[in-house]
């Protein structure tokens, strides 16, 4: 479970490519039918995907996405929330 | 699908060019013969220069090491030409240990032998082992014929794509789509116009001295090795008009991957992959189109649609 103040950090279990300002992220998969997921990060993906790192913690980067877009606390947790949910499986959680 | 028709004959060694790789299968003992399907015969290459890959076929079985460790498993298929095969979650498989791929399989087809395939991750002699009980062997059988080429893609930093692909007056359009998009509609329109069909359902895309180049791969009897510079890709569906938009950057690249053959059980595979794509989709134009399938799509298309 993804508490407020778990830490982050991204796992091996997907390959990000990042060109320009875009991410793309590609699972590691086991099996052909997992192979249907490709991920391309939006603008608010890449800020929170380069915001985990295994130092920071969840309220640490809603509270960055907060201050970067000018955007209020709610929203900003609600699309942290949403991508990180989103993601997961490709996240290790401490904490 | 694939055409398993044996040619007549068995030999002790033979050369396929495909893509302009040549794969030498050699026998590699007393009792073993091999065959060629008819639709591998029109690859089959008489030059001596030094093979891109070299298969030694046993005619036994072998046992993966203890070790090896299963990382990717793809289940049966329906049929093949009506033929009805096993339904398996492990069609076949892939396991690694040290710097190998073992990949197992049950051939479907033919005297339905087992088979490992031994794909060194640096080197360029493989060795493929098939229980065929004393019976000649098609080394390039379905499922050996993708996954040979898929690794052998790989290596050469290409990319397998479903896709069609034609050629009319020596400019290649790349029609790449998920099943019943319109790939071979699209294929048979072109062809209708006067187009050269490199391939209408599974082509090799890489980079060669004259640019990107994409290629056709033995799936159909009768076929010769063609191939076509490429010059710009279409993301298809049907649609009621005629719409071309340009993709850029992680549009085109995902486009474009979404319809590769590919087996991501290892991150150094789907880097290699996305460094591909995206030197691909940086040299060639790479559009999302939504067609009908009328022969005016070919004058939308080569009016720069």
């Amino acid at each position: 479970m993804i508490q407020p103040a778990s830490i982050l950090s991204r796992s091996s279990s997907a390959v990000a490519r990042k060109t320009g300002s875009e991410y793309v992220l590609v699972p590691v998969a086991s099996n052909i039918a997992d192979m249907n997921s490709v991920f391309i990060l939006n603008e608010t993906g890449v800020f929170i995907w380069e915001h985990i790192d295994g130092a920071r913690s969840v309220d640490e980067i809603i509270a960055a996405l907060t201050e970067e877009y000018d955007i209020d606390p709610p929203a900003a947790r609600n699309d942290t929330m949403a991508f990180i949910e989103s993601i997961k499986d490709y996240l290790t959680v401490d904490g | 699908m694939t055409d398993n028709t044996q040619i007549a004959g068995t030999m002790k060694e033979y050369c396929l060019n495909i893509a302009g790789s040549a794969i030498v299968f050699e026998s590699a003992g007393a009792g073993s013969h091999l065959t060629v399907s008819e639709r591998c015969s029109g690859f089959m290459d008489s030059s001596s220069g030094v093979p891109d890959i070299l298969i030694g076929v046993h005619s036994r079985s072998f046992s993966l090491p203890r070790e090896a460790v299963k990382v990717f498993s793809a289940p049966a298929a329906d049929g093949i030409n009506g033929i009805g095969i096993m339904h398996s979650p492990d069609f076949w498989s892939i396991w690694k240990h040290n710097r190998h791929i073992f990949i197992t399989t049950r051939l479907p087809l033919g005297n339905r032998s087992n088979a490992v395939l031994i794909i060194p991750m640096s080197g360029a002699v493989w060795e493929l082992y098939v229980d065929s009980g004393g019976q000649p062997i098609d080394p390039f059988a379905y499922p050996l014929d993708g996954l040979i080429l898929y690794y052998l893609t790989v290596i050469m930093g290409g990319i397998l794509i479903h896709a069609s692909g034609v050629n009319l007056n020596g400019a290649g359009y790349l029609f790449c789509g998920r099943s019943g998009r319109g790939k071979t509609t699209m294929a048979r329109l072109w062809e209708s116009c006067g187009a050269t069909v490199i391939h209408d359902d599974r082509l090799i895309v890489r980079h060669t001295e004259a640019g990107y180049t994409m290629f056709n791969t033995p799936v159909y009897s009768g076929e010769t090795p063609r191939l076509s510079p490429l010059g710009t890709i279409y993301a298809i569906e049907h649609g009621h008009t005629n719409t071309a938009s340009a993709l850029n950057g992680a549009a085109a690249a995902t486009a474009v991957m979404a319809n590769c053959i590919q087996h991501n059980w290892s991150a150094e595979i789907i880097a290699g992959t996305l460094s591909t794509v995206y030197a691909l989709c940086e040299s060639v134009c790479v559009k999302h189109l939504a067609f009908v399938p009328e022969k005016e799509t070919v004058k939308y298309i080569t009016g720069n649609g």
